[in-house]
């Protein structure tokens, strides 16, 4: 399958920092791609490259081979690229169904929604979802868990090619990170394209048949995740410099 | 020896999230332990909760033999017990000397603080040089030396030092790791918490590893050097 995001040589400097540095990996349409790294290591600042809520110092940043690095959001969103954030953003007194419409408005969700209607649409992503039990209800009353599911949902009501997901499991209990991982699945196995980051690592690990691994502000490698785990720079990055010794 | 610090069967929740799982810890006298784990695991947590930051949802803490948990934070510090936060905490807009001082709110007694002030400073020349200085000038690793220092000038009986390693240069690392255990062999009882497996267990004489709330696994660091389990732990497989 074809390539649908490329990264070059991407770099972002905040001030003397330097978060992220000379950056490259490929991803493939239909693909389901973790980032890991220890706190720190950029993960998040790559995503806000790629969704346009960074602008790059350098490099590229092509999606169906155009280069989009330093467009605004919504523009890469009309591209095909939708992102969830680590701290769940909902428009709290609106019902779910609200929320999510919200999102359908924009240029491909309305394309999307064409010949059903936008409620329908987004009634049709509140059930992908499992919330549409709760369509009405406003999001201040849910537990953590939906909302994590609604972050996704508007995602969704954009109709993208390709998701971000910041820490999804982040704060979740068991029984959360079992339904939101189900829930992923699905929405790979339905054909998007997905890229994750998360610091916990034993749900990500376990998800992802590949990982990108990223250490301060640099890729590191890029693999199967048991192999990722045996790198001696990645265990290094999270574990300390001598942890090769460990058994 | 003596339990310094005994915690018994300690949940806490966030919410729905628990946070830590029947947790039983117990620190001697004198010693050095550290607590291991991923980003997550509940280190952090399990320290405020020590330092009445949180208040245990289920357990008892006893310090020197007496129920703790339920005490305000204020009242934990003047037993004994001094915590020193993850990211520093400093009051930035303070000079270097004030900083160190307001450590010392519970210390009356002016020969203790001159005593550890003088401690502070063999210990840390920097914050010598730099004590006319506001806290938000010095470096990353001057800002972790002032922390430990401030903490440090309430003569705590137990020392819970939050990350200290966090965000700095291997160099600088090993300047703090040396002075916590100058202040260890001074006497004072640190429980450590660290992410660095490594540097935490250089130092620490018994090790504590933390996963997802409960403590899975605990001995001297040779033995735990020796568990696969730690890499599982920290990479998830």
């Amino acid at each position: 399958m074809g390539v649908i995001l490329e990264v070059k040589n991407l770099t972002k400097k905040f001030g003397g920092l330097t978060a992220v540095n000379d950056f490259s990996f490929e991803i493939k349409r239909g693909d389901f791609i973790g980032l890991i790294g220890p706190n720190g290591a950029g993960k998040t600042t790559v995503f806000n490259l790629i969704s346009g809520f960074e602008k790059p110092s350098s490099g590229s940043i092509r999606f169906d081979g155009v280069n989009i690095a330093g467009l605004r959001p919504y523009k890469i969103v009309n591209k095909g690229i939708a992102r969830t954030f680590q701290l769940v953003r909902s428009f709290k007194f609106l019902s779910l169904l609200d929320n999510v419409s919200v999102s359908c408005q924009s240029r491909r969700g309305r394309e999307a929604s064409k010949g059903v209607g936008i409620d329908a649409y987004a009634s049709s992503i509140l059930a992908a979802v499992g919330l549409v039990d709760k369509a009405r209800i406003p999001p201040v009353i849910l537990p953590h868990g939906d909302l994590r599911k609604l972050q996704i949902g508007k995602a969704l009501g954009t109709n993208p090619e390709l998701l971000l997901l910041d820490e999804p499991f982040s704060g979740l209990s068991h029984e959360e990170q079992q339904n939101l991982t189900d829930l992923i699945l699905r929405l790979h196995e339905d054909g998007l394209t997905i890229f994750m980051t998360g610091h916990v690592l034993r749900e990500l690990m376990n998800l992802v048949p590949r990982v990108i691994a990223m250490h301060q502000g640099k890729f590191i490698m890029d693999g199967p995740p048991q192999e990722v785990a045996n790198n001696k720079i990645v265990l290094e990055a999270y574990l300390g410099k001598g942890s090769e010794e460990f058994a | 020896m003596k339990n310094l610090l005994e915690m018994k069967k300690i949940y806490h929740y966030y919410g729905k999230a628990r946070a830590l799982e029947e947790i039983n810890l117990k620190i001697e006298e004198k010693a050095l332990d550290a607590i291991i784990g991923p980003n997550g695991a509940g280190k952090s947590t399990l320290l405020r909760v020590i330092s009445g930051l949180e208040e245990p949802d289920r357990g008892k803490i006893f310090f020197l033999g007496e129920r703790i948990d339920g005490l305000k934070a204020h009242r934990i510090t003047k037993k004994g017990i001094s915590h020193c936060p993850e990211r520093r905490r400093l009051f930035y807009d303070m000079t270097v000397e004030d900083n160190i001082k307001m450590g010392a709110y519970v210390q009356k007694d002016k020969a203790i603080y001159k005593k550890q002030l003088e401690l502070m400073f063999e210990l840390f020349p920097r914050l010598k040089e730099r004590r006319k200085q506001r806290a938000g000038t010095l470096s990353g690793g001057e800002q972790q030396m002032l922390a430990i220092a401030r903490s440090f000038m309430s003569n705590p009986k137990l020392l819970l030092l939050d990350e200290p390693s966090l965000g700095l240069a291997p160099k600088v690392k090993k300047a703090i790791f040396e002075a916590i255990e100058k202040i260890k062999s001074e006497g004072t009882t640190t429980l450590l918490v660290e992410q660095d497996a490594v540097l935490a267990m250089n130092v620490g004489e018994n090790i504590h590893l933390l996963e997802e709330g409960k403590i899975e696994m605990r001995g001297t660091s040779e033995q735990l050097k020796k568990e696969p389990r730690i890499k599982k732990v920290y990479l998830g497989i």
